[in-house]
């Protein structure tokens, strides 16, 4: 028996190294990839762009469900980017609370009675659609509850332009956010399918008018673990994962698609959590099989600022749907997994993901159980458990480390001495616990999954106005 | 088992040793960038009249002065990002005023050795700072510097350099080859370019227009806008039939600017094309120009296969002035298909708002002929209520 429980916990120790490797394989990349994204960033004259006819038109997309409190400012700043042309269709998707009447106060909003939107993906009915000369770029859909991919889809059979932006209600785009991506469209506009938008934690941040006026750190232990937690998957994943066109997720709070694509592969996926992960596999699966050339890509100095759960309660149920559509996905498209067919996203990007993402709290849990178990049963050998802790740590810190190193040498956010303090402290902090958590939450979801639990479960806004005066 | 643990171990030390690296590195950038923003903080305080001067006399006649005293290392590099920034803001005499005070600063001098000499970002900034200057001294440098350039964004900001820099046609038409050979697909991005250019690319957008290389024709259909004349419009037409689609499409948007170029029968011709997008084009064009002649041409669109031909012929009838908004009514009231009869009437009703709000007694006239109309195909008293 303690042979076994030996043997286990060794094989977990090394699946601690060797999945630790390869994150830290894509980080190089990240590395690698930054000096070019820094120097497009920093030397492109995206003022003169953002007043420029040959910018492709992009329908922003805003899924709304019961969004009262932080969906006018939402709109407000939305309204406000420097793009030179573009929508906002908002979709109501059977909201509770007063979301559909709020905007329809606040923008004078008339129901259009004949007005017909197009069928080219499904969606749910849809019940009115709204709108205001006085507001010639907004648009209201107000439809029946289905859930955010179907309400993208309504969005969608609605929109009247080629390109199209999902952002999520509760997040705030930064005015020249939509102008940086369309730099990158405009790179190589045949090839890309999708571009991922950075997001990041706005609590604690000071805002007015719908617009982050001050970078700071959050003041609260779960929103700081999860900007430190953000700024690891953003600048240390997705941009070495992007380099190697292998990137698996755009971020449903912010993501810029090319429409005839996203029609292509039958818009979004609508029943369960994880949409957003599921509309870049299927991108990836139809371009491959199609032997089409394409790229999804990442565009980490395009910043959206989202509210970022500070409630064990909200989080976990956060983290369990994530963990929900992460295993839907994984078992959805389990055919594409070492499949050279499918190039990086097979043979890389998809094992990769049942590894790390899937299987992680399996192994990890049981390992240490395993190890524990082993000592306890020999107490001469107890340092094997510390061991075994130990590498789990400094390989995680190591990845923090590098992610704010990303950051430092790139974006520079957050100025202060304190503040760098601040996240390598709370960085090394979250091995004690946030991410034991995290992996209990996502096996939780695991469970949820084959209970065919697919409720939403809590999310509860609170309004920008609230977070900056508590900030 | 020991074996394990000293693999283990082994590990332990490597990252710890990584880590502590890691933490010293990021003090150390922390702490140069905190330094740095704090000189160039004092620096900018030290030239804020100068600038303030420089911008209250850029319309002046006489000579810039420049600055009083020697310049240290940051106060040099400060004043430089100022003008630099508002050297990107102006355009004309202003920009050219500036580019003479750039000079006797020395600082094209200074940026082109560093063009030459460095590397990786810091060529790039050189690249950008001298694009920003427009000195065109650069331009021979600037286009070697480009042929070597490897990442694509950075080659991009090049050829923005260079396009800013140009001595003449040449060194654009130079630019233009080498990008559309490593980066085919951008023909928007590359008009962009050129159309920030001191040089007037008109005669390579001609010249571009009849060429055999597709891409090249894209790129000069992207940048004409503000380039284009009457002349192209036979080679325009050529183009409608070319195999690329998006030449095709592209060229019907050009030639559809304005109602002058095209007559009635190669609208007609058009309109029936068998791309969709230059059907739409087509009927969306005809609303811009406010032509009601072409309302029989539309009202025969509604009924096309796809819908965004249907979409916009719609749109453009209630543009259309009286005999539109009668061709309206009479799909509205007509159609057998609900979707078509709503589209008829979701424009319907968007005129008769734009009416109602519209001003003067010509609105009023306006206003009042629609309502009539309504009413004599709706048979209703309540028209105003359908505005809203």
């Amino acid at each position: 028996m303690r042979d076994l429980l030996l043997g286990y916990g060794l094989f977990a120790m090394y699946y601690v190294l060797v999945v630790n490797s390869i994150y830290l394989l894509i980080t190089i990349f990240s590395h690698l990839n930054i000096s070019s994204i820094m120097k497009r960033s920093r030397f492109t004259r995206y003022q003169s762009l953002a007043g420029s006819e040959r910018v492709p038109p992009v329908s922003i997309l805003v899924p709304a469900y019961n969004e009262e409190l932080t969906i006018i400012e939402n709109v407000r700043s939305l309204l406000a980017l420097h793009y030179p042309q573009y929508e906002v269709i908002v979709i109501n998707d059977g909201s509770k609370d007063e979301t559909l009447q709020v905007l329809i106060r606040e923008f004078g909003l008339i129901r259009q009675p004949h007005a017909r939107i197009r069928n080219v993906v499904h969606s749910s009915p849809v019940n009115g659609i709204y709108h205001n000369p006085q507001y010639p770029q907004l648009y209201v859909i107000d439809k029946e509850n289905g859930g955010k991919a179907d309400s993208l889809n309504a969005g969608i059979n609605l929109s009247h332009y080629p390109l199209i932006a999902s952002i999520d209600a509760d997040s705030l785009l930064e005015k020249d956010a939509l102008i940086r991506m369309a730099q990158v469209y405009m790179e190589n506009p045949e090839e890309t399918v999708a571009i991922g938008g950075n997001v990041r934690i706005a609590n604690g941040c000071l805002i007015e008018d719908g617009i982050v006026k001050e970078v700071k750190l959050p003041d609260k232990l779960l929103p700081m673990f999860q900007t430190i937690e953000y700024m690891k998957a953003f600048l240390g994943g997705r941009i070495g994962w992007s380099s190697i066109n292998g990137l698996i997720i755009v971020s449903g709070a912010f993501g810029l698609f090319r429409k005839d694509c996203v029609i292509k592969v039958g818009g979004y996926r609508e029943g369960y959590p994880g949409e957003d992960m599921n509309i870049i596999i299927k991108l990836h699966k139809y371009m491959l099989e199609n032997k089409q050339k394409y790229r999804v890509a990442f565009c980490p100095d395009a910043v959206c600022w989202t509210q970022a759960p500070d409630t064990f309660r909200i989080l976990s149920s956060q983290r369990k749907r994530w963990g929900r559509g992460n295993l839907k996905n994984m078992l959805e498209y389990r055919h594409m997994l070492f499949n050279p067919k499918y190039k990086v996203m097979g043979l890389l990007t998809m094992p990769y993901n049942v590894l790390f993402e899937t299987l992680n709290p399996y192994f990890k849990l049981t390992g240490l159980l395993a190890l524990l178990g082993y000592s306890w049963m020999d107490m001469t050998h107890a340092h094997i458990v510390l061991v075994f802790m130990a590498i789990n740590l400094l390989f995680g810190y190591m990845l923090t480390v590098s992610a704010i190193l990303l950051e430092e040498r790139a974006f520079r956010r957050y100025p202060k001495m304190s503040d760098l303090a601040k996240l390598l402290g709370y960085g090394f902090l979250m091995f004690f616990g946030y991410y034991q958590l995290g992996a209990i939450w996502r096996l939780l979801g695991h469970i949820e999954f084959f209970r065919k639990n697919n409720t939403w479960g809590v999310m509860t806004r609170q309004s920008w106005k609230v977070e900056t005066r508590q900030s | 088992m020991f074996q394990h643990l000293q693999i283990a171990y082994g590990f332990i030390c490597v990252a710890s040793a990584l880590i502590v690296s890691g933490v010293v590195l990021l003090l150390v950038i922390k702490w140069r960038n905190l330094r740095m923003a704090r000189m160039k903080d004092e620096a900018r305080k030290k030239q804020q009249d100068y600038v303030a001067y420089v911008i209250a006399h850029l319309d002046a006649d006489e000579e810039l002065k420049l600055p009083v005293g020697p310049l240290g290392k940051w106060d040099l590099a400060v004043l430089e990002e100022q003008l630099i920034e508002l050297a990107e803001r102006v355009k004309g005499k202003h920009r050219e005023r500036l580019a003479e005070l750039f000079e006797r600063l020395g600082l094209p001098e200074k940026e082109l050795a560093r063009l030459t000499r460095s590397f990786g970002v810091n060529r790039l900034d050189a690249a950008y700072k001298l694009g920003a200057m427009g000195c065109s001294q650069a331009a021979p440098a600037l286009l070697s510097v480009l042929k070597t350039e490897r990442d694509e964004p950075g080659r991009f900001i090049i050829a923005r350099a260079i396009a800013r820099c140009a001595r003449d046609t040449a060194d654009l038409r130079e630019m233009v080859a080498h990008m559309v050979a490593l980066s085919p697909e951008s023909p928007r991005l590359l008009a962009e370019i050129l159309c920030e250019s001191a040089v007037d690319p008109a005669p390579l957008m001609r010249e571009w227009i009849e060429h055999s290389d597709w891409r090249l024709v894209l790129v000069a259909m992207a940048g004409m806008p503000s380039t284009a004349d009457r002349e192209l419009i036979g080679s325009l037409w050529k183009l409608i039939g070319a195999d690329e689609k998006e030449v095709r499409i592209n060229a019907a948007k050009l030639l559809l600017r304005t109602g002058d170029w095209v007559t009635p029968q190669q609208v007609e011709s058009l309109i029936k094309h068998p791309d969709w997008e230059i059907r739409s084009l087509t009927a969306k064009s005809i609303g811009r120009w406010a032509d009601d002649s072409y309302v029989p041409l539309l009202s025969r669109s509604i009924d096309d296969e796809n819908w965004w031909v249907r979409y916009n012929a719609a749109r453009s009838l209630a543009k259309l002035g009286d005999d539109g908004f009668r061709a309206l009514c009479e799909i509205a009231s007509q159609a057998k298909q609900k979707e078509i009869a709503d589209l008829a009437m979701q424009n319907i009703q968007d005129a008769l708002r734009d009416e109602s709000t519209g001003s003067g007694q010509a609105g009023a006239a306006g206003a009042k002929t629609k309502h009539a109309m309504y009413h004599s195909y709706f048979n209703t008293q309540r028209a105003g209520h359908m505005t809203g």
